[in-house]
């Protein structure tokens, strides 16, 4: 029997990508301008740094809502530091080591406790949020030193995004914990049986989850000079689009990281579109939600032919 | 004990387990004590006629939650659809010179439409119920911006507040009866007929169900649709109170009603449900809103509450299955 070539499940994202930015970069001419590129390049990282964190999260079957509240919490604690007088690169790590312990809160809870992870995700979406609030008295910070703020001067987001992508990706491709994500994705209870320690895996990637998040709060606040309890309101909702939309099946098991991070470009890349051609902002849910609709047909209809294949291989 | 014990013990000796609605109604009575020794402004009329005013709205989502819920589903969409829904109905009501009826029926039919294509989605093409939901939250809110270039309408007949906020009947206000009746009836819904114990057993074995002839798609379709009508009534109850139809309504509405149908013990995985833990859930949310706001807290405050107490909920649910 002669194996059929099966295309990867990235490539109808990365050829949208290629199209999109084409036919964009022919018709609009504001595309082309180095402003909107480096500012597109910040969104981009910010929403995929976070969808490489939670793309882990799903890949092992679970999901994360929180992450836009921990960007908040980060990005607030490091803002609260700085405004204290601490050095900024003291203030950066203790904002990340939150981050960090956010998403240890949740693996904690999810693995310990055996909470549903939407649920739990749900819970510290509020937690996170509105502690940060009450504990800031939703105050605005900023502005903040230079040499901090270079951590989003013109292509810097794009590079961080390509080194944590790269980190993360050979640490799902090549280690036994990459192997473990998708083992327990594909059927948890048979990776638990064949010595798979599952719970050790969860909250390992709902830190990884919760530090990405982390990250791109200091990215955030770096380029907005400023930042808010606020901040990012709802982010996890494009993040979770952008995962899907790259392939990622939501169901867990399936899926690759690069995948994410091209369906954060794709997402980042049509809003961008949208302002451009003078759409309100408030619009574009309308557009996102039918690009997540439109992915998750497409993951159905991929995992029907699976089945249909299978069944007459058998 | 040996093995053979534990296996065959709970047939021979039935263990006496307490209500579901237990936990819920401790922690609403504890709160409700501690408000009222605290506060004497809790417990005055004025403001336990507030909180059943109050109150109504999030009975009317969570009973649809409920239901949604039940069948192992979960719609995070309601919230935007109520913010459409009003939005329609203001729509329609300043373009037929304040029809009420037909304002009314449009928001309805919008909410029901909403939950329409959910459940098709959903029960039809098999896509799971989080991403479609989502899907819809986003689109439903970026909708509410279509109508007058994204502003609120607020010169709606004045007769709408009337009817709805400022009616009693049986001196308590009319909204406790449309929250009251809501939960009535998708209580007598869910274990009075042949769909709910349908809905019930699509949440507890779906494959089993089918198997068993029952015709699942329609029974989750019809679930979803409820869902959305239950929101499209809500947004008229949210409407007529604040006398505006506002493009942010319904905001957060979708977390207060998961909080509530799973504070109140309902299984969020499907196959148990119980309405009377759900309005019992309502009620301990809007205690502790009201109350903060006694406490001159403003909503962040709650909204943090609210966080803990689904943590909490969904912890004594663990608590009591293990048990």
């Amino acid at each position: 029997m002669t194996r059929r070539f099966k295309p990867p499940r990235e490539l109808p994202t990365l050829a949208l990508l290629v199209i999109a930015c084409a036919v964009l970069a022919v018709k609009v001419p504001a595309f082309r301008t180095s402003y909107n590129l480096t500012t597109l390049g910040k969104d981009a990282a910010i929403i995929g740094i976070m969808a490489c964190g939670e793309g882990i999260v799903i890949l092992s079957g679970g999901l994360d809502l929180s992450i836009a509240s921990i960007l908040a919490l980060s990005s607030c604690v490091a803002a609260g530091g700085m405004a204290a007088g601490w050095p900024w690169p003291v203030a950066a790590l203790v904002g990340l080591l939150a981050a960090g312990t956010a998403g240890m809160v949740n693996g904690a809870f999810i693995t310990y406790r055996r909470l549903p992870p939407i649920l739990t995700t749900l819970a510290t979406l509020l937690l996170f949020r509105y502690g940060t609030s009450i504990a800031t008295h939703a105050h605005n910070y900023g502005p903040f030193p230079d040499a901090f703020n270079l951590l989003a001067r013109d292509w810097n987001p794009l590079l961080i995004l390509l080194g944590v992508g790269l980190v993360l990706t050979l640490l799902t491709v090549l280690t036994p914990f990459g192997r473990w994500l998708t083992a327990m994705g594909g059927n948890e209870q048979a990776a638990l049986l064949s010595g798979v320690p599952t719970d050790r895996v969860k909250r390992v990637a709902y830190l990884l989850s919760g530090l990405c998040a982390g990250l791109a709060g200091l990215i955030a606040m770096a380029y907005n000079n400023n930042t808010q309890s606020n901040v990012a309101t709802g982010y996890e909702l494009s993040v979770i689009a952008a995962c899907v939309v790259g392939g990622v099946a939501i169901t867990g098991g399936e899926g690759t990281l690069p995948g994410a991070v091209l369906g954060a470009l794709l997402i980042e890349l049509v809003q961008d579109a949208l302002i451009l051609t003078g759409r309100p902002p408030e619009q574009h849910g309308l557009f996102t939600g039918g690009v997540v609709l439109a992915a998750a047909v497409l993951e159905r209809w991929r995992k029907v032919r699976q089945n249909r294949t299978a069944r007459v291989q058998a | 004990m040996s093995v053979q014990e534990r296996i065959t013990a709970p047939a021979d000796r039935p263990r006496r387990v307490l209500p579901v609605e237990f936990g819920v109604g401790i922690v609403l009575l504890a709160t409700i004590l501690f408000f009222a020794s605290q506060r004497p402004e809790f417990h005055t009329a004025g403001n336990i006629r507030l909180l059943m005013k109050q109150s109504a709205e999030l009975a009317v989502i969570a009973t649809g939650m409920t239901l949604v819920i039940a069948t192992g589903g979960i719609d995070v969409s309601v919230g935007s659809v109520v913010g459409l829904s009003g939005m329609m109905l203001a729509f329609v009501a300043t373009r037929t010179h304040g029809n009420l009826l037909l304002a009314c029926l449009a928001a309805l039919a919008t909410g029901a439409a909403c939950g329409l294509l959910n459940g098709l989605l959903i029960a039809r093409g098999k896509l799971p119920p989080i991403i479609v939901t989502l899907a819809t939250f986003a689109a439903a809110r970026a909708a509410v911006q279509l109508f007058n270039n994204g502003g609120g309408i607020s010169d709606l007949p004045p007769a709408l507040s009337d009817i709805f906020d400022r009616t009693n009947i049986l001196n308590l206000p009319v909204l406790f009866w449309i929250g009251l009746l809501t939960l009535v009836s998708g209580w007598l819904i869910l274990r009075k007929t042949k769909f709910g114990r349908e809905l019930l057993a699509l949440g507890g074995n779906r494959t089993a169900t089918r198997l068993a002839g029952v015709p699942t798609e329609r029974v989750e379709i019809m679930a979803y649709v409820l869902c959305g009508l239950l929101a499209g009534l809500a947004a008229v109850i949210v409407t007529a109170r604040a006398a505006a139809a506002e493009p942010n309504a319904g905001l957060y509405f979708e977390l207060l009603a998961i909080t509530a149908v799973v504070l109140g013990g309902t299984t969020i995985t499907g196959g148990k449900a119980t309405l009377l833990g759900t309005g019992l859930g309502v009620l301990t949310i809007n205690v502790l809103v009201s109350g903060g706001r006694l406490y001159g807290q403003e909503d962040q405050v709650a909204r943090f509450l609210v966080g803990a107490a689904l943590l909490l909920a969904v912890e004594v649910q663990r608590a009591r299955k293990s048990a």
